[in-house]
């Protein structure tokens, strides 16, 4: 059960684009229609999914303080936490390098449409702020971590289909020119956080 | 000179430059550390003070029914101050808040935290949020300040939150069946 | 090139909030009052230019396949350093900017601007480019702080604008409107102000 809360939690309640607005830029970017949206999406979820437990664990081991202790007691003194950032932005680029290679191997026009918001998606704050998060639920295994991962992946996912669904259809609607493309879309953002505010009373 | 692209010199630049990088924040931190300790032991002892509103009180740390209380004493006057410690948004938040012997009301609380929203979550830190606390019995309803007693930070409220009311029940051993705290050992320097 | 025209350019033309959309978390999260949008305006300037100049020194050097590591390695390597500095000698200076370690780091306007300008462009120009992108990311953060803050709290800079007695509290007509705290008012601001240059910069329109 408690992995189905952390799964539908994360989704709607502290849904990492529309409930705490982060990975705004490639959000409101990519977003401009539907097919570049679902790739990002698709690859935050993949990003996500592998970033996370492995943040997971380098902190568990390697970060927190005491953590070396499996290695020998003697280590039992050393905190690497300043490290903190550092690995977890270094983890995510790499991870995020991998996936810029697979795409362009094996789906060059999704590489095309996506430019220079793939290396972007390693300093999409989305993954970072998962990452920390996830550091300070102090989720307790790899399940609670994997069904975390899925859970805010899938919400973010959703989130900017459904902002690129938006636009599509605004694209034909009579906006005042300086107001068409870029500026009502973050105002359509902004209505949909606070639509989203409204999940915030809901405990799990 | 070598291939940029080639698999060797990746493997050898990107070797290097994490050894650099980890080695001269490794080698910083650690010949830093007691100067940062010197300042959070300091940074500490002033948010006691603070807690407790006694700008002058020596501070010791002592022990209660096991668990580790801080006195903040003047001439004419002692307070006790039970620390806590839980989780905001982003990092960990902790807090003193300080306690009067006698009647076992709340003098005030101060709250730090290590890396929440600036502007927003961080402002715990403000002396304001902290005397909300002032003058309330120490129970379960010592944060009955609304969840947006910061408006915008909604999760770093409900951290306090959290961590206000866990902190009542941990150290509830420590007050006897007449509400006043008891006393175990006597206290060490800080 | 003409230098007053490359100021304009990059600081409004090519903004890197309201044109490029760079850095938008951020300026949802520090612009509640206008001291830390200040803060973060500068600090942001700051790593941009320097990173910005580094990794231009390093450009010939850097394999094409790991950048983005060498890149994030370099910025989190400098706000890091200061950090620590900060937190042993200047211990409350370090409480401000640890709070901004995490938003400094990944925010993808220095990310953006190494990408796009410091992998193939020459030091000088490469700290130029730096510099004025983190101007006009301060610029447009002040701005919105600007709003946030008057109508959000009654106070710009933490100092009381709006006069005591008129709020509702001391008998007056008057209230904070607490919707410019919540982030989505900060979205719609800079909606309004992408709005304002874009009837203006008939360039800009899509």
């Amino acid at each position: 059960m408690e992995l189905i809360n952390i799964f539908f939690k994360s989704v709607f309640v502290d849904n990492l684009a529309l409930a705490f607005f982060l990975g705004m830029c490639s959000f409101i970017a990519v977003s401009k229609n539907m097919q570049t949206a679902r790739g990002l999406g698709l690859a935050v979820i993949l990003v996500l999914l592998v970033t996370l437990p492995l943040n997971w664990v380098l902190d568990r081991y390697v970060l927190a303080p005491g953590a070396l202790k499996w290695i020998s007691p003697a280590l039992a003194g050393v905190d690497l936490s300043f490290l903190t950032f550092i690995v977890f932005v270094a983890v995510i680029a790499a991870v995020t390098q991998v996936v810029e290679m697979v795409v362009e191997r094996f789906v060059p026009s999704l590489h095309l449409s996506l430019g220079i918001f793939l290396p972007l998606i390693a300093v999409n704050c989305a993954i970072l702020g998962a990452s920390l998060f996830m550091q300070e639920r102090a989720y307790t295994g790899l399940g609670e971590v994997l069904a975390y991962a899925l859970g805010s992946g899938l919400g973010w996912f959703l989130a900017i289909v459904s902002l690129a669904a938006i636009r599509e259809r605004l694209r034909y609607s009579d906006i005042p020119k300086g107001l068409r493309g870029l500026g009502i879309t973050f105002i359509v953002v902004g209505l949909m956080g606070l639509a989203f505010m409204g999940f915030m009373g809901i405990k799990f | 000179m070598m291939n940029r692209n080639g698999n060797a010199y990746t493997l050898i630049y990107a070797l290097v430059l994490a050894a650099f990088v980890a080695g001269v924040l490794a080698w910083v931190s650690t010949s830093l550390a007691p100067r940062r300790k010197a300042n959070e032991e300091a940074a500490k002892i002033a948010f006691i003070r603070a807690a407790a509103a006694m700008p002058e009180a020596t501070v010791d740390s002592l022990e209660s029914a096991g668990l580790r209380v801080f006195r903040a004493m003047t001439e004419e006057d002692t307070i006790f101050v039970l620390p806590c410690s839980g989780s905001g948004l982003w990092g960990p938040i902790w807090g003193y808040i300080a306690i009067e012997p006698d009647t076992c009301l709340v003098r005030g609380a101060a709250f730090d935290h290590k890396s929440e929203t600036p502007g927003l979550g961080s402002r715990i830190t403000e002396k304001a949020f902290g005397s909300l606390f002032g003058g309330r019995p120490f129970d379960g309803t010592l944060y009955s300040v609304k969840a947006d007693a910061i408006s915008g930070a909604t999760e770093t409220s409900r951290g306090v939150e959290e961590m206000v009311l866990e902190c009542v029940e941990k150290y509830a051993p420590c007050f006897d069946s007449t509400g006043h705290f008891i006393l175990k050992e006597e206290g060490n320097e800080l | 090139m003409n230098f007053k025209e490359t100021i304009r350019k990059s600081v409004l033309g090519s903004n890197p909030v309201t044109v490029l959309v760079l850095g938008i978390c951020s300026a949802l999260a520090v612009t509640v009052h206008m001291k830390e949008a200040l803060i973060m305006g500068l600090a942001v300037t700051l790593v941009s230019a320097l990173s910005n100049l580094v990794i231009s020194l390093m450009r010939k050097t850097i394999p094409s396949r790991i950048r983005i590591i060498v890149e994030l390695l370099v910025i989190s390597f400098f706000v890091i350093l200061a950090d620590q500095l900060l937190k042993a000698y200047a211990y409350p200076e370090s409480k401000t900017l640890s709070v901004y370690v995490g938003l400094i780091i990944t925010n993808c306007i220095i990310m953006g601007r190494l990408e796009s300008c410091a992998l193939s462009h020459k030091p000088a120009e490469a700290l130029a480019d730096g510099f004025l992108n983190g101007i006009g990311y301060a610029l447009v953060l002040i701005v919105v702080a600007f709003f946030r803050e008057f109508f959000g709290c009654g106070t710009l800079f933490g100092v009381q604008i709006i006069p005591q007695g008129w709020y509702f509290a001391n008998g007056g007509f008057y209230e904070n409107n607490g919707l410019f705290i919540l982030p989505p008012m900060a979205l719609i601001l800079i909606g309004c102000i992408v709005w304002l240059q874009r009837t203006f910069d008939k360039d800009l329109q899509e």
